[in-house]
């Protein structure tokens, strides 16, 4: 069963996605700063990561940072969900390898599950051999 | 003047006295404070005056400068280091009669024209931020020099950003709970959390509606702000008209249908290439035409089309709708104003859309204008200088 790792510091945000999650059949772990997500990463590595950017205690960045150095890491797809909408920031987050950005109010959340589905069923593997 | 012009031809120029001279030069040196610059210059640009603060924003002493061609002595460059040419130099063009007097504002209010910002650049090459102030010295009707004021306006640059990036965190920080309440409510509907009755929906159905308004408030407010801030970057592809055309048309479709409002395209077919910011040129039509929709009764027809005037492409968006009222019109591009007959239309309008349709226009270095009678409708017009598309074409054509 594919695990999914939720990196949100918003408690209604992690209970909406992973109310949506778990009923596509995912199991959901949440970090709910960046430290804790790379904590929650050592010690069990989920197949896709749903990333915030702006949290305490080592924003997004600093994890995705991290998770795509790591040569164990770096192909767990990484989808980022963010409220922060600027050019400046969604390019940013794409260079440092992010693989997907959502500006979490203007997407419905079914297109977010869409794009998990898209990851895990292999439709986008392609992308990170 | 004529008195010394009559006593040169005589055997001796009456000299003036020392005293007015020194008077005069103590007056100029000590106008304004540190923080003001002050120069005169006689009618070839060459500096007759300069203040004490002159030297302290520049770095010139006083003497260093007296004589010197002030568009020299203090180069111009815009936000991306590039010198402004001397003959682009608003000095040069009041010295020559062609323009009367100019203010550099940043960023105060809507209604007074600016000029971009402008850095002068010091003595030991650093630069800074100013506002100036240039206006003709007029003498019986000749131009016969000029005054130049002019303030390091750094701090005032300094506290727009920290208003910019302050309201751009906290726009940000509404969309957090915008976007749960939305996300929520959504997984509402799926029925994960059990089923609802109808009324229940229909309560639900308010709410998320509402809350769409809200999302789209808050993303026309970060959007004028980012343009604002100056630093959305301008992209140039090139884009041909009739695939430009089709986009537009598409994001019309379903708000037209919905409002039975027929869309009409260009009607021959068009070839012509421009180059220009794609998505700047779609936001701006886009307003247009969504607002046409809008403002249209259902069975009417709104029409999209272009058109090529002395060196311009014209783009326009027509309807017949409900029009804007005479004494309104003046206001339709103040940000957050919307027309009586349009909020009683529709209520829920951000007054937004014209505002940051303008302020995109003038970042392409375009221009929107409009033509309106209440009841008969409106047609809105983007002005786009040929230039940039003429290159295109002749690459095209080879």
């Amino acid at each position: 069963m594919n695990n999914i790792l939720i990196v949100e510091d918003e408690d209604f945000l992690i209970r909406a996605l992973e109310d949506n999650l778990t009923a596509e059949g995912y199991t959901v772990d949440i970090a709910k700063n960046g430290e804790e997500a790379l904590e929650k990463i050592g010690k069990k590595k989920p197949n896709l990561v749903l990333l915030d950017l702006l949290m305490p205690k080592k924003d997004g960045f600093y994890v995705l940072e991290e998770v795509k150095k790591n040569p164990e890491w770096k192909l767990i797809p990484v989808i980022v969900l963010s409220n922060l909408g600027g050019d400046a920031d969604i390019k940013r987050a794409l260079e440092m390898g992010a693989d997907d950005y959502f500006v979490k109010s203007q997407h419905p959340i079914q297109e977010v599950m869409e794009k998990v589905k898209d990851y895990l069923e292999g439709r986008k593997a392609a992308k990170h051999r | 003047m004529k008195k010394v012009e009559k006593n040169k031809k005589g055997k001796k120029r009456i000299p003036r006295p020392e005293e007015i001279i020194a008077e005069q030069e103590a007056i100029f040196s000590s106008i304004g404070d540190p923080i003001m610059g002050l120069a005169v210059v006689d009618k070839n640009g060459k500096i007759i005056h300069a203040n004490e603060g002159f030297g302290a924003l520049t770095g010139w002493k006083r003497e260093e400068v007296i004589g010197k061609f002030l568009i020299k002595v203090i180069p111009r460059e815009d936000e991306n280091r590039n010198r402004i040419p001397f003959k682009q130099r608003v000095l040069s063009r009041v010295l020559l009669g062609k323009i009367i007097t100019t203010i550099t504002v940043n960023n105060v209010a809507a209604n007074i024209e600016k000029l971009p910002t402008f850095y002068y650049v010091r003595k030991d090459k650093s630069r800074f931020p100013a506002s100036s102030v240039i206006s003709p010295i007029l003498f019986k009707g000749k131009i016969t020099g000029a005054a130049e004021v002019f303030y390091d306006i750094t701090k005032e640059k300094e506290l727009e950003r920290i208003r910019i990036d302050f309201l751009l965190l906290a726009s940000h920080q509404l969309r957090t709970p915008l976007s749960g309440t939305k996300w929520l409510i959504e997984t509402m509907y799926k029925g994960l959390v059990g089923e609802m009755t109808k009324k229940q929906k229909e309560y639900l159905d308010d709410i998320y509606k509402v809350n769409e308004q809200m999302i789209k408030l808050v993303s026309d407010i970060l959007n004028t702000l980012r343009l604002e801030s100056e630093a959305a970057l301008i992209k140039k592809e090139k884009i041909s008209v009739a695939s430009l055309f089709k986009d537009v048309l598409i994001t019309g479709a379903a708000a037209a249908k919905e409002r039975k409002v027929t869309l009409q395209g260009p009607l021959n077919h068009r070839t012509s290439i421009i180059e220009m910011d794609p998505a700047i040129l779609k936001s701006i039509l886009g307003s247009f035409l969504s607002n046409a929709i809008n403002y249209s009764r259902p069975g009417q027809k709104v029409i999209l089309d272009v058109k090529e005037e002395s060196g311009a492409m014209v783009f326009f968006v027509r309807d017949f709708g409900i029009g804007i009222p005479k004494h309104e019109q003046k206001r339709m591009f103040e940000r957050f104003y919307r027309a009586s007959n349009a909020r009683a239309l529709k209520p829920t309008g951000t007054g937004l859309g014209l505002n940051i349709a303008k302020m995109l226009a003038e970042k392409i270095g375009a221009e929107i204008s409009f033509k309106s009678e209440e009841n008969k409708g409106s047609t809105f017009y983007l002005r786009i200088p040929k230039r940039s598309s003429r290159d295109a074409k002749v690459r095209n054509k080879n």
